[in-house]
């Protein structure tokens, strides 16, 4: 069974630790939510798992082994796939570059036409812009093309960092749809959102971040009933 | 100036053009995948045209034939290169990259004069002094071969960016290291293939040189400025930028030779640098704009 498991797990930047003793579990198939404020560390737990971040303490564990120094690129070979905050993509290069370009290691390689076919499938239009450069599309494209980029690479898990960020609701809602379809496929799913609200409805079980620590978990609907998420994060009056 | 005397320059200038794109093709590839610039690149150059000049004067070996032996060599120096200096000094502030090569671009100077002395050399053949007319205009025939094999390797070196993975992977990690990491992409063994071809490229250049030009222990200055010059005009990490920066260094050196004297030419390319920098500072053909390498 793929799980990923944060066993007090801290990291940071420069002498700051930005999260703290982080436990986080998500089992094979699961799909989890990690919802916070602005700048509660939650972008730093995602680096701490795809590796652009050093862990300082605590372990990261992936398919029971520890990831420990294991290189990013390593990370994503391994299963783990990120669709990162920025998205990061590669402008000058068109929608089926950017593709490719997650596809050039393993079995990733060996089935890439079967990859592609299926993110075209999945993003008809990614398909129509097939050979135009990314950097001209629009914001929700540019989304689509990151999702794609990581279900290129094969995951296991597909971490998400805000991946509804500057997108419009039409947009939005398109993108959490198809990310349900990838779900009810096996896929485990990390979702890092802004949008409570949007996360807790997409996901089986969640955790709010407050200041770079757990201060909440449980399963989703809890989350979605809980006085402390409710007022702070959802806008209502308990 | 008359029409046969232009056209003369003109060709003289597309020639040098190509042989400097070759030159410069290597430092932009290694800028732009890796961010860091090698002020050491002229001295591979001179290296590549002494081996060049060392296997004919030694083993008899023509120098198009020394391309074939001399490319391996530049090739691992340029991965010795990344694994030695360039990998330890990418974990340090740029300045301090600068000052490793900088440092490596003067310790080669002074290496190849305690090996091979202050002496020019030169590879004399017979097509040294051969030429080929090409309609009113004389081509010299070391030229014509250095030129071709530039225009060739840099059409190979133009289809592996475009056609292969591999280029792909080039291009990707250019555009966002933290992006092609996520794709999979290992980000160190692509930085020590881009500094390995961005030295190894040199190792076509400077035997056929050898036969063009004095090969010195500080010829290497003059190319790493030119160089500069060059992938600045054109965009810094533009692959087509190089192409069209050479060659109008080229043959604005080439045309200002004939209008005016040897030195003002050679002031020419730097004339051009400041000129493009008030005007586009982004260079010629910026990276967006043209084929990144």
């Amino acid at each position: 069974m793929t799980r990923l498991t944060l066993e007090r797990v801290s990291a940071g930047y420069g002498k700051a630790d930005v999260v703290r003793d982080i436990d986080l579990v998500i089992e094979s198939g699961q799909r989890v939510a990690l919802i916070g404020s602005n700048g509660a560390g939650k972008s730093t737990v995602v680096k701490t798992i795809n590796g652009l971040v050093a862990t300082r303490r605590g372990r990261v564990l992936w398919d029971g082994g520890e990831l420990g120094r294991m290189r990013v690129s390593d990370r994503t070979r391994a299963g783990i796939g990120t669709v990162p905050e920025g998205r990061l993509l590669f402008p000058e290069c068109t929608v089926t570059e950017n593709l490719v370009a997650a596809s050039t290691f393993g079995k990733a390689r060996e089935h890439r036409d079967e990859g592609l076919a299926r993110v075209f499938g999945l993003f008809p239009r990614l398909a129509e812009r097939a050979r135009q450069r990314v950097g001209t599309l629009s914001g929700g494209e540019q989304q689509m093309v990151a999702i794609g980029r990581a279900l290129m690479t094969r995951p296991r898990l597909l971490v998400l960092d805000e991946p509804s960020i500057g997108l419009a609701p039409r947009v939005v809602a398109e993108i959490f749809e198809i990310l349900g379809t990838l779900t009810r496929s096996g896929l485990s799913l990390l979702l890092v959102e802004q949008n409570v609200q949007l996360s807790l409805r997409s996901v089986d079980y969640a955790y709010l971040l407050q200041q770079g620590e757990v201060v909440l978990q449980g399963p989703s609907g809890e989350l979605l009933d809980s006085p402390l998420v409710r007022a702070a994060y959802l806008g209502m009056t308990v | 100036m008359s029409a046969t005397i232009f056209l003369q320059a003109l060709l003289s200038g597309l020639t040098n053009g190509a042989i400097y794109a070759l030159i410069a093709v290597g430092l932009t590839l290694v800028f732009g995948v890796m961010r860091v610039v090698n002020f050491a690149h002229g001295e591979f150059l001179m290296l590549a045209m002494y081996g060049g000049y060392l296997a004919w004067a030694h083993l008899g070996v023509d120098p198009v034939i020394a391309v074939a032996l001399v490319v391996p060599v530049l090739l691992a120096l340029g991965v010795g290169l990344f694994e030695s200096l360039i990998r330890p000094a990418m974990k340090v502030p740029e300045i301090n990259q600068m000052a490793v090569t900088l440092g490596l671009s003067l310790l080669l100077q002074y290496l190849a004069l305690m090996a091979f002395k202050a002496d020019n050399l030169l590879i004399v053949q017979d097509r040294s002094t051969a030429s080929v007319w090409i309609g009113p205009v004389l081509l010299q025939m070391p030229h014509a071969i250095a030129a071709g094999a530039a225009a060739v390797l840099l059409l190979g070196l133009y289809l592996i960016m475009r056609k292969t993975d591999f280029g792909l992977i080039m291009r990707a990690v250019s555009q966002s290291h933290d992006g092609a990491a996520l794709s999979g992409i290992d980000i160190g063994r692509t930085y020590r293939w881009a500094m390995g071809i961005g030295v190894g490229t040199l190792g076509v250049a400077g035997p056929l040189m050898a036969s063009v030009l004095y090969v010195n222990p500080h010829i290497g200055t003059l190319f790493t400025l030119k160089a500069f010059v060059i992938v600045i005009v054109g965009g810094m990490g533009s692959f087509g930028g190089v192409l069209l920066g050479a060659l109008l260094v080229g043959v604005a050196e080439s045309v200002a030779g004939v209008l005016t004297t040897a030195s003002v030419a050679a002031a020419v390319p730097f004339a051009l640098l400041i000129l493009v920098m008030l005007v586009r500072p982004e260079g010629l053909l910026p990276v967006g704009g043209g084929a990144r390498a």
